[in-house]
């Protein structure tokens, strides 16, 4: 795969973009690893320790266990803040690029497929698992070559939905997760949202959030059919055939 | 039997086709829910992911037997009508409170039943009446009692039993031995048959 030529239709250059999504991946990964916290857990092991350690503390291991409570809390504070006003800011408007597909500019296509994976995974119960934003811009680039306009046929867009997908599970935007199958779950869901707009006449804010609404669901009620999809031979062609079945079925008409 | 769905539907076009859309299939279905419940007193609780799964398998079950329209697409939609109505008994997307003798005789004795059965009925009255140069009166076995017993026990065991029933309703041969392969069905046979 080649990278986006210089004038693609971004107006700014790349690294301007990269550098402020690098440093809010930062963040995310910390706010993952605070929200890991666990007091309990950590004090009794602190505990441990300071009864261990031939040096002398200047705290008692109560004093050590208050200031340790104190510092978490407000550092969950602090994590609560910056998911709220910088890292997932909730702006709707982002989520119209969807209906765009791989015709948005790249800051546009980021956004709205952070912003939407964000919206699935917390609509399937997994709020705290960590999704960054990089590997979703580095797809971008992946995909640069793909140039699908109204005249390619749905087959066509259903192909590149499903790659697309598996380039997002591959890209670590979910770097982990304890089910193996959740990442293609959660992209595959994203794909036919995708699907669903694209067979829509309408891309509104209300379009979006009712595909996104339905792909939640039918993940839901056919997860066994997905996780097969991902563990049989061609995840790909396989998805794509799905989406072809499904999405007409699904879509606004 | 009320299938107060039927003027409503024979106003849209294309039922045929956009049955196959969950949003219409799911307007269409919460509709004749509210029509045979007028007045009635009843109150209902439809469960919209229950609901949704019952169309997903329909369409399922649909992608995997559309080819056998080919032979007699008059009998398919009877087929694919019966197999929506063995879909909701499966996933059994409603709740009902509240009733009493005061309604329909055939709403008091099993409401669900009488319901889903409406639905589907409406639909594929529609289509037959869009599609294929009328739709049959409903039969009288519509109207009797030992009937919806026989089937209300039947598809305890078997869901699948909605789809000869729907076909006594409407008056197109049962098969009872394999209500849920198309190809069994006797008109598809009948047409093979003379196709050979």
């Amino acid at each position: 795969m080649t990278r986006p030529e210089t004038g693609s239709r971004s107006p700014f250059p790349e690294v301007l973009e990269e550098a402020p999504r690098l440093v809010k991946d930062l963040l995310r990964g910390l706010r993952h690893n605070l929200r890991q916290l666990d007091p309990t857990r950590d004090l009794e092991t602190l505990a441990q320790n300071a009864a261990a350690s031939p040096f002398p503390l200047p705290l008692s291991p109560l004093a050590l266990a208050a200031e340790l409570v104190r510092e978490t809390r407000k550092a969950a504070k602090f994590g609560s803040s910056l998911a709220r006003d910088v890292i997932d800011p909730q702006q709707d408007d982002a989520l119209l690029a969807l209906g765009e597909g791989r015709q948005a500019e790249r800051a546009a296509y980021v956004q709205a497929r952070y912003q939407a994976t964000r919206y699935l995974m917390k609509r399937m119960g997994h709020n705290d698992t960590l999704l960054l934003e990089r590997p979703i811009a580095r797809v971008w680039a992946e995909t640069a070559n793909t140039s699908l306009d109204n005249r390619a046929n749905s087959e066509t867009h259903f192909a590149h939905f499903a790659d697309q997908a598996l380039r997002l599970t591959q890209s670590g935007a979910i770097p982990s997760s304890d089910d193996r199958h959740f990442p293609f779950r959660i992209f595959s869901a994203l794909a036919l949202a995708e699907a669903l707009l694209y067979l829509s006449p309408n891309h509104d804010s209300a379009a979006v959030m009712g595909a996104l609404e339905i792909a939640a669901e039918v993940m839901a009620l056919r997860q066994s059919t997905f996780d097969a999809i991902m563990d049989g031979f061609d995840p790909s062609a396989a998805l794509a055939a799905e989406l072809k079945l499904l999405a007409p079925h699904l879509a606004e008409a | 039997m009320r299938l107060p769905i039927l003027p409503e539907l024979a106003r849209e076009q294309d039922v045929r086709h956009r049955v196959r859309e969950l949003r219409f299939f799911e307007a269409s279905f919460r509709r004749n829910l509210a029509l045979r419940l007028e007045n009635t007193g009843i109150t209902s609780r439809t469960d919209r992911a229950k609901l949704h799964a019952a169309f997903l398998a329909w369409v399922d079950n649909f992608h995997v037997t559309r080819e056998i329209a080919e032979a007699d697409r008059r009998d398919f939609v009877c087929y694919a009508a019966g197999r929506m109505l063995a879909e909701l008994f499966r996933h059994s997307p409603l709740s009902l409170s509240n009733v009493n003798d005061t309604v329909d005789p055939d709403l008091a004795a099993w409401p669900e039943g009488s319901i889903y059965a409406s639905y589907c009925l409406g639909v594929a009255l529609s289509v037959l009446k869009q599609d294929f140069d009328g739709a049959p009166p409903l039969t009288d076995a519509s109207t009797d009692r030992r009937v919806w017993e026989s089937i209300r026990e039947n598809i305890r065991d078997n869901p699948d039993y909605a789809i000869p029933f729907l076909d006594l309703l409407i008056g197109q041969t049962p098969n009872w031995t394999d209500p849920s392969l198309p190809e069994r069905r006797p008109a598809v046979r009948a047409k093979q048959a003379m196709a050979a």
